[in-house]
């Protein structure tokens, strides 16, 4: 069984004044495709940019990123 | 040590240089690679080793982190698309070196066999120095190769004083193996020196063919090279000294 990992990262750019792909992108120090690839679940980042993730919305690791448990 | 951060904060500071967009890399990549076919075909052949070398410079920047321009994801995707293209060379070269040597009974073709022995011990060799038992795989390797070595010599001149002889410089790498329990650096520094020593007189100042001479230093310099290395790095730690710290800070 594998753990999936999920996250709020599109609802939360959504949330934030509609901040897009590129901005956040920006604000992390990452290539775009790189959010694109967090947001559409395709690359877990590492804990520290995970941690930057939540920072840039001011929120908790956890209410961020989340276990989606596989059956 | 680094300053630790708790939870949500100030706003997030930008890490480190803008990594070049995927699209950036990829049309960089096809430019840089028809300019230098092109110059090379028009200009001059030698240009290849200018291709040659620029195309492995940005790489080796990035590994010691020179050269910072590619996010983790990019470097992620580089590390195992790399990873897929050594095993597929390593396949390669495998098949190729089973089929001519030992299948047709030829010898086998030295180019495959150059990648296949290079890239599995460079492969191997790193794993070990990112181990946390340098010193485990250090002496093993010394244990191994100056075992091997000695059962050849007893095999070539049976329990005699030639044996004796020729097996003492093998006993003395054994020896060190065990020494280097106590003390892994001076144990490591003979190892070394033995492995040098080696390499000088059974492949530089030989004259005999590639073959033989790639062989001898695959089986007896560069084990013990890499032995007297890996003994003269520090050790890992255990596997609790990371706990350790965390209880004093927490002290």
């Amino acid at each position: 069984m594998r753990d999936r990992v999920g996250n709020q990262v599109r609802k939360l750019r959504f949330l934030h004044g509609e901040m897009t792909q590129e901005e956040l992108a920006g604000r992390l120090g990452v290539a775009r495709q790189t959010v694109i690839a967090i947001e559409r679940g395709k690359y877990n980042p590492s804990v520290a940019l995970a941690i930057r993730i939540a920072r840039v919305f001011e929120l908790p690791v956890e209410e961020v990123f989340f276990l989606e448990e596989a059956e | 040590m680094r300053k630790r951060s708790r939870g949500p904060a100030a706003p997030a500071e930008v890490p480190f240089v803008k990594p070049t967009s995927t699209r950036t890399l990829i049309v960089g990549l096809v430019v840089y690679a028809v300019v230098f076919v092109l110059l090379g075909v028009l200009v001059d052949r030698l240009l290849y080793l200018g291709l040659l070398g620029l195309a492995f410079a940005r790489p080796v920047l990035r590994e010691f982190q020179t050269l910072e321009d590619r996010d983790e994801r990019q470097m992620h995707a580089s590390y195992r698309s790399s990873h897929i293209a050594f095993l597929v060379a390593m396949l390669i070269a495998g098949i190729v070196v089973v089929k001519v040597g030992v299948l047709d009974g030829e010898e086998p073709p030295q180019h495959a066999l150059l990648i296949l022995t290079v890239a599995g011990f460079v492969k191997f060799a790193m794993l070990q120095v990112h181990s946390r038992a340098r010193h485990l795989a250090g002496r093993l390797v010394a244990y191994v190769t100056g075992g091997a070595w000695l059962l050849f010599v007893l095999a070539s001149h049976g329990f005699s004083p030639m044996s004796l002889v020729e097996g003492l410089p093998f006993l003395a790498v054994i020896g060190s193996a065990v020494a280097s329990r106590f003390w892994p650096k001076v144990a490591g520094g003979i190892i070394l020196l033995a492995g040098l020593a080696t390499l000088w007189f059974f492949v530089i100042a030989s004259n005999r063919g590639f073959g033989q001479q790639y062989s001898v230093l695959l089986l007896l310099p560069l084990p013990l090279v890499f032995s007297g290395v890996l003994l003269l790095l520090p050790e890992g730690g255990s596997d609790d000294a990371h706990v350790e710290e965390a209880v004093d800070d927490a002290a």
